[in-house]
């Protein structure tokens, strides 16, 4: 047995993350071409090109988890930013400044990739760090979705602006794009997409084998590492292990019994994610699943770009439309069986939040399925209250219990 | 003939009264009306297609049915068009355009189809990445769709025009607008901050051609009167709006001079010239490619700063007030840039955040006063 396969895919998590700082810190000493990129960006031109790429929100969420956003905030404030503001946004545009945290540290970018199929911020966030560090910007649009399906000739721009981006790239680099690589990269990307899909779909057990908050950990790989084998490989870990707990019958918790299951909407509360977990961990509640790891499934047929555009625009839910919000939370209700949803209103993130009241009233009126929504903050410690969260988690649970309650005595 | 004040009058009220303003347009017309969304719609499309495009942008400070759907830090231009829409005030309206230029109006556009289901509502997207040619082809392939749209929402008055026609009606509007803009500064004493906003807004309520006919006549006017002594603050506006009636009074009380903008529901409207060749569907195309200070819109190394300075030398302004909406993203993150690039340019900048109504402007006064004297101005 190699040392690989002894590892856990949790210990597996950590040392790739630790490893793929510490690579992008020595590449950058050693005068490899850095790119910063959003998080669900076309990372199989990057990785086909060889570039180092680091995730400013993946960052951010680290540096939120270690509870340092504070000193990024406070700069932020006093470069003149609003704090009406992305926290992420406010945290890294400071880290591009201060460039040291507890947390991790990445190297300053040689250029930036945006995609704007997770929302129209990430486009002025990046524009202020092109201009502060004068250093390109690579823009990738996806035209935000009114209608049900991706129009064609969204696609068609999409498709044009990625042969773009190519041409940009071979200039940045000085080096000639490899049309074979691309397709083992993306050969590889769908492979690595399939196992998270499946893993994370294991939750759908009764009980889940996943204890949901877990799934953030493993968030931050898919992010980083979707076109390598080694990202392929633990997600393909992870769920022989889910599904080993789910053959032995395991759920969550050593320490405790599921006994609601619930759907997270929106992203974490990283400054309070142990008091967030634990609040709903006390009273048997597990997040179960999210809105979330479905937007990285980025799937299409290998070699084919139109394809990979249309798929980095209809994958991403923050990109669809409100019936789509609809749909896909409803099928996420049925399909694992949730007992109730936490709606985050998530200060940071007006495209999440402004359409959650409507999702909200049309998922309970289609499923029956109980829900809460907090006031929070992703990374900004002053924009949450663990009073109110508390009373509301206590809220969702009582009515889970109602919901059952009525769910034996029909039977 | 009327004179000068009394055109100015005119218009003013036009601008003071929408709904007044749109029957009547409606009327002599006999267009129905479509309504538009900030921040850039290609208006021509609507007005080809035989309707009477107007300006959707805000006017209540009052949420009730609104909050219904958006939490209360969205901006309050499009929470107020969506309780407008609720509570029936765009009932005569065929149809909404709504643009997806930032994540509030994607949302909102989503919402609105549901809280006001009696109005079909047209999502449109705009092309970010305006630079290359892909664009071009987007918007040419976005603006068929925009036009079947509003195929299916005509009526018998409806009388299409082509897009030639329709195009050079805009482009006589953009100019004569460019013209007014170009006088005023020599006209501050007539010209108050509140006639010069009010005197633009109302083409957002009337049919163009009328419109322009009216700003002809004005800027005539002004073109006759002697040029005017104004021993005040001369200074730029920049944001998404200006609207809220005592600000612009304020101004005037501070004796404050608008020389000219870069506001979106203003100047960012006509000041893009068209480009040369092509036909008329490519250059409404090639404007709205080619706009820029625009917050909202992808500006690589993000110009306005510069632009800002530009005019301000341009204009002989000694400052620019940045109207800041409250809870608008793109220009929060432009804020600090460009008082970066208006430091490093000499041109002194106060940012006032403002909401569409605001309710007391004493402690604005203060500020505005304050930096008036700070700068020496």
């Amino acid at each position: 047995m190699n040392e690989q396969s002894k590892r856990s895919s949790k210990q597996w998590v950590n040392d790739m993350l630790r490893e793929h700082y510490r690579h992008a810190r020595e590449a950058k000493e050693a005068g490899q071409l850095v790119c910063w990129s959003t998080s669900i960006a076309p990372q199989e031109l990057l990785t086909t090109m060889g570039i180092v790429t680091m995730y400013p929100e993946n960052h951010a969420a680290a540096i939120g988890a270690r509870k340092d956003t504070e000193q990024f905030i406070r700069h932020t404030e006093q470069m003149g930013y609003s704090s009406d503001l992305c926290s992420y946004a406010r945290v890294n545009l400071a880290y591009a400044q201060l460039q040291h945290s507890e947390a991790e540290n990445m190297p300053l970018p040689d250029f930036l990739l945006c995609t704007s199929n997770i929302c129209h911020t990430v486009i002025k966030w990046y524009e202020n760090l092109s201009k502060e560090l004068n250093i390109p910007l690579i823009l990738f649009d996806t035209p935000f979705n009114h209608t049900d399906e991706v129009q064609e000739h969204n696609v068609k721009y999409m498709e044009g602006q990625l042969y773009h981006i190519i041409d940009q790239l071979e200039e940045i680099t000085g080096r000639k794009f490899d049309y074979d690589k691309l397709r083992e990269v993306m050969a590889i990307s769908n492979e690595t997409c399939a196992w998270w899909k499946k893993a994370t779909e294991l939750a759908a057990a009764k009980p889940s084998p996943l204890d949901g908050f877990e799934l953030f950990n493993y968030l931050a790989i898919i992010v980083f590492a979707r076109g390598t084998e080694e990202a392929r490989d633990l997600f393909h870990l992870w769920h022989d292990e889910l599904a080993e707990k789910i053959r032995l019958g395991q759920g969550p918790w050593k320490d405790g019994e599921e006994q609601y299951r619930v759907l997270w909407d929106g992203i974490a509360c990283w400054p309070y994610l142990r008091y967030t977990y634990k609040t709903l961990k006390n009273l048997g509640i597990n997040v179960v699943t999210s809105t979330y790891p479905k937007s990285w499934t980025v799937s299409y047929d290998t070699g084919d770009i139109a394809g990979m555009a249309r798929a980095y625009s209809a994958n991403v839910y923050p990109n669809r439309n409100l019936n789509y919000d609809v749909d896909n939370m409803v099928t996420l209700t049925k399909k694992f069986g949730l007992d109730g949803i936490v709606f985050h209103s998530n200060r940071s993130c007006k495209l999440m939040d402004f359409r959650q009241y409507e999702v909200q009233r049309r998922v309970m009126e289609e499923c029956g399925v109980a829900s809460v929504m907090f006031d929070g903050d992703q990374t900004d410690p002053r924009l949450f209250s663990e009073a109110q969260y508390e009373t509301r988690i206590q809220a969702l649970a009582e009515m889970m219990a109602a919901n059952q309650q009525k769910r034996r005595n029909a039977q | 003939m009327k004179t000068l004040q009394a055109q100015l009058d005119a218009l003013c009220e036009q601008a003071r009264h929408p709904a007044r303003t749109i029957k009547a347009a409606c009327q002599a017309t006999g267009k129905p009306a479509v309504g538009c969304f900030p921040l850039f719609v290609p208006e021509e499309l609507v007005y080809a297609a035989g309707f009477l495009p107007v300006g959707l942008w805000g006017g209540v400070s009052a949420f009730q049915k609104a909050d219904q759907y958006v939490q209360s830090f969205a901006c309050s231009i499009l929470r107020a068009n969506l309780e407008l829409g609720m509570t029936g005030a765009y009932d005569d309206l065929k149809a909404v355009l709504i643009p997806s230029q930032c994540d509030t109006l994607k949302c909102v556009c989503e919402n609105f189809k549901v809280a006001v289901p009696k109005l079909p509502v047209v999502g449109i997207t705009i092309p970010h990445n305006r630079t290359i040619q892909a664009a071009h082809q987007h918007l040419l392939a976005e603006f068929d769709y925009i036009s079947g749209a509003l195929e299916q929402v005509r009526t018998p008055e409806c009388k299409s025009l082509g897009f030639e026609e329709t195009f050079a009606i805009y482009e006589d509007w953009r100019k004569t607008a460019r013209e007014f803009t170009d006088l005023v500064p020599d006209h501050l004493n007539t010209i108050t901050p509140k006639i010069r906003h009010s005197v633009l807004k109302a083409a957002w309520f009337m049919d163009k051609k009328t419109y322009t006919e009216k700003l002809k006549a004005v800027n005539e006017g002004l073109r006759e009167a002697p040029k005017e002594d104004f021993t005040g603050t001369r200074l730029l506006l920049t944001g998404i709006m200006l609207d809220a009636e005592n600000v612009l009074d304020l101004l005037e009380e501070l004796h404050i001079g608008v020389v000219d903008d870069l506001l979106c529901h203003e100047s960012l409207q006509f000041r893009t010239l068209a480009r040369e060749g092509g036909s008329a569907r490519d250059k409404i195309a090639g404007r709205i490619l080619d706009v820029k200070g625009v917050s909202p819109l992808y500006e690589p190394m993000k110009p306005r700063g510069d632009m800002l300075a530009d005019l301000a030398e341009q204009r002989r302004a000694a400052g620019v007030l940045f109207c800041l909406l409250k809870f608008c993203d793109p220009e929060a993150f432009d804020q600090p840039l460009v008082q970066k690039d208006l430091d490093r340019r000499g041109v002194p900048m106060l940012s006032i955040e403002n909401d569409q109504l605001v309710e007391s402007v004493g402690q604005l006064r203060t500020r505005i006063q304050g930096f008036l004297e700070l700068r020496g101005l």
